[in-house]
């Protein structure tokens, strides 16, 4: 019996091999592999020392590497889009950019305790792919966050995250739709600005006494 | 006090679908007018309500989660999700669902055995899944659309079917039959306290809450119609239009990547000139 075993281990080497080959082509793969790395490094981050303002900073970079904000700006404003002047295109996709970082790094830097797990990825029918995730343990376990991936330029890059079936460029869509009909381009500037300027990311401190927290 | 503006939907009278429950005229009004056709009583039931929030709710809340231990917050609010099991048991049984209802009954059985007359969530530990069901879940399962978005004073957002609903929810809760004001107070500030956080940082997060949050409440209540599923998103939400591609070289000076597009064809914007439109 002993006789068998170089030829199973071939075997076996040559089914890895090929289920290897098409894996490697496969987009759902790819992107899979290429968010978990980002999510690998947030958590990586979260983990590792560093205050939380640093952390937050290093979070908010990994995410200005692996999120396609240009993309995001376009896709949030659609028809709108060609109502903003160029300037104001750009204008817009440098604070929208801030915005949304600054508000993720926010949010992910509250899930210190929490594992991610990635469920899988699915193949859409434009060609983007879906990874699909979930938090484990602590106040959000089970919650679902989706990553709508496109390959630009070679790289997967997100290009909407849905949090609990609500999708982030739909959700931005229909709150700015309705300040761009109301107060154009410039009112919607404006406004982002403003929260750009106080600061979405100062979350207040969770162990305030109570006495600050009333005043507030 | 004037009645809402209910939407005119051709060959319906929606009055007399309300008072007879039949929810499944809902869906074929609502699509043909955006979910939320009354959007200017909403907001200012929104406004109302935020200011209500702010004013009293929030710090009520705020200084209930100072003085009331995570632990305790979490045990009470197990032992209200606990009466609630019966409205999830009936609602399995109307959906269709005889292994939740079983899974469900033995949840409430456990939980208020082992589990300090339902203050801890045993079962869960053993291992018995949780599921929420609800009447305006049931209606949906059946087909019944979510209506006119419907923000309600105090209570927040809703949808006409769920509204529609809530007295039979109420019905198939133990607590309703209990004369217990003081532990209503204190569900509703549990509650309220759980969401500190996250509500706070939802406004933060928002340019628009009121929009914010209509989109959050259908979502959140269509997944729960699909047991957790999220509905399907139209692939025309990530559809850039070609047009739009020329647009964007201009802008791309992401100090991180040049993303290069699909090359738009060789008609650069041909419908854009001016002169042309005839």
């Amino acid at each position: 019996m002993k006789r068998t075993e170089p030829l199973l281990v071939a075997s076996l080497l040559a089914l890895a091999l090929l289920l290897a080959g098409p894996a490697l082509a496969d987009p759902a793969a790819d992107a899979r592999s290429a968010m978990q790395s980002t999510i690998d490094e947030v958590l990586k981050t979260l983990r590792g020392p560093g205050s939380d303002e640093q952390q937050r900073a290093e979070i908010e970079t990994l995410a200005k590497q692996r999120f396609d904000f240009t993309t995001m700006s376009k896709l949030v404003l659609k028809r709108d889009w060609k109502r903003f002047q160029p300037a104001e295109q750009k204008e817009f996709v440098t604070e929208f950019t801030e915005y949304l970082s600054a508000s993720y790094g926010t949010r992910i830097a509250r899930y210190k305790n929490e594992q991610v797990t990635t469920l899988g990825a699915r193949n859409e029918g434009n060609g983007d792919v879906t990874v699909q995730t979930a938090i484990k343990g602590g106040q959000f376990d089970g919650a679902t966050v989706d990553y709508r991936m496109r390959s630009l330029g070679g790289k997967w890059q997100v290009i909407d995250v849905v949090i609990e079936g609500i999708s982030l460029v739909s959700n931005f869509r229909q709150q700015f739709a309705d300040v761009i009909a109301k107060g154009g381009p410039q009112e919607l500037l404006k406004r982002i600005k403003a929260k750009n300027e106080a600061g979405i990311v100062d979350a207040p401190p969770t162990e305030a006494p109570a006495a600050t927290k009333g005043t507030r | 006090m004037r009645a809402l503006a209910l939407p005119r939907c051709p060959g319906h009278r929606i009055r007399a679908a309300a008072l007879a429950g039949a929810a499944l005229l809902l869906g074929a009004c609502s699509t043909e007018r955006g979910p939320d056709p009354w959007r200017n009583t909403n907001e200012k039931m929104f406004r109302f309500n935020e200011r209500f929030d702010k004013s009293f709710f929030e710090p009520v809340a705020k200084g209930y989660d100072t003085v009331m231990p995570t632990l305790f917050q979490t045990m009470i609010g197990t032992f209200f999700e606990t009466l609630t099991v019966p409205r999830t048991f009936v609602n399995d049984l109307l959906q269709g669902k005889p292994v939740a209802a079983a899974q469900d009954l033995g949840r409430l059985g456990v939980n208020v055995v082992a589990g300090m007359l339902g203050f801890v969530d045993v079962a869960s530990e053993v291992g018995i899944p949780k599921n929420e069901e609800d009447f305006g879940q049931t209606f949906g399962r059946w087909g019944a659309g979510p209506g006119p978005y419907l923000v309600v004073p105090f209570a927040g957002p809703n949808n006409l079917r769920d509204v529609l609903a809530t007295p039979l929810d109420l019905a198939a809760n133990p607590s309703t039959f209990v004369n217990a004001t003081g532990a209503t107070v204190v569900r509703l500030v549990n509650t309220r306290a759980q969401y500190l956080e996250e509500i706070d940082q939802a406004r933060k997060d928002s340019i628009d809450f009121y929009v914010f949050q209509r989109d959050a409440f259908l979502t959140r209540r269509a997944r729960e119609v699909l047991d957790g599923k999220t509905p399907e998103i139209d692939d025309d939400l990530y559809e850039l239009d070609d047009e739009d591609l020329d647009a964007l070289d201009e802008v791309e000076e992401s100090p991180t990547e040049q993303p290069a597009e699909q090359p738009a064809e060789p008609t650069p914007a041909e419908g854009e000139s001016p002169d042309e439109a005839h």
